[in-house]
């Protein structure tokens, strides 16, 4: 497995040991280590579920394993992941939408009651600014949400984000300027 | 209190900034003010606290075990490449 010269030359250094953790080949564990992070944030503030945000750092990874021969370098890399990762977001959304469905009717039916969600896993995840931040996310429409955590990439261009989310440059700005007026009054001021 | 304040401010002060790329926002004061340049600023620094977790990489490994090789490219083999 190679990949085209423009992106394995985005991280020259070998990958870290943590990335060869998962395994495949070292174009492969160099791609992880360089973009892991940052799909998985994009998931966890898309979903707000850390153990969702796993499942589609996964898939997305698998995908990437699968079709790196393919990919032709048309876009930079991160701009493709990010692409794959949303699709992903959007599938496990509406499974688990339809599993929350299920579930719900199932307690209905067998008169049970649904256990809270809350545990030690998930008090660590929250941490304070990062449950704020969730919090102030969930608050902005889907498509500002979106544009602003792809906006905080350094990485990605105006015209990057347009590719991604489908929509023209302008309308990328126009969302973001949005979106940041948004954000920073719906930010709570205290914990 | 003061960040939000900070916020706040940077929201407004780009308000005449359309052109502005993203690249442009930079976390503007110390880790221990907690002051961010913007709400893209507070959402960076909020990525580099959140790691992905171990598991991620170990589940990715059992997956990619299983993965049948591919086999090579005849225009691969004679390329050696």
């Amino acid at each position: 497995m190679s990949f085209p010269s423009r992106y394995s030359s985005a991280s020259p250094s070998p990958p870290a040991p943590e990335a060869q953790a998962c395994g495949g080949d070292a174009s492969f564990q160099t791609v992880y280590a360089a973009h892991a992070s940052a799909v998985y944030y994009l998931a966890l503030r898309l979903l707000g579920q850390p153990a969702l945000a796993e499942d589609v750092t996964h898939d997305v990874f698998l995908k990437v394993f699968r079709a790196l021969d393919t990919f032709r370098g048309d876009s930079a890399i991160r701009t493709w992941l990010y692409q794959i990762t949303l699709n992903q977001c959007r599938n496990h959304r509406a499974a688990w939408n339809q599993r929350t469905m299920v579930t719900n009717a199932d307690e209905i039916l067998e008169g049970g009651t649904s256990s809270p969600e809350s545990g030690p896993i998930r008090v660590l995840e929250t941490k304070e600014l990062g449950e704020r931040i969730r919090t102030t996310l969930d608050q902005l429409l889907p498509d500002q949400r979106l544009v602003l955590l792809l906006a905080a990439d350094e990485q990605l261009s105006y015209d990057e984000i347009a590719l991604i989310t489908e929509q023209s440059p302008d309308s990328v700005r126009g969302k973001l300027h949005r979106a940041r007026k948004a954000f920073a009054q719906r930010f709570p001021k205290t914990a | 209190m003061k960040q939000n304040s900070r916020l706040q401010r940077d929201a407004a002060h780009t308000e005449g900034q359309s052109e502005t790329t993203a690249q442009t926002h930079q976390q503007s004061t110390t880790q221990g003010a907690a002051e961010f340049a913007s709400p893209e600023a507070l959402l960076r620094y909020d990525a580099t606290q959140t790691p992905v977790p171990p598991q991620v990489a170990e589940r990715l490994r059992a997956s990619l075990a299983t993965e049948p090789v591919k086999p090579t490219a005849w225009w691969r083999r004679i390329l050696g490449r």
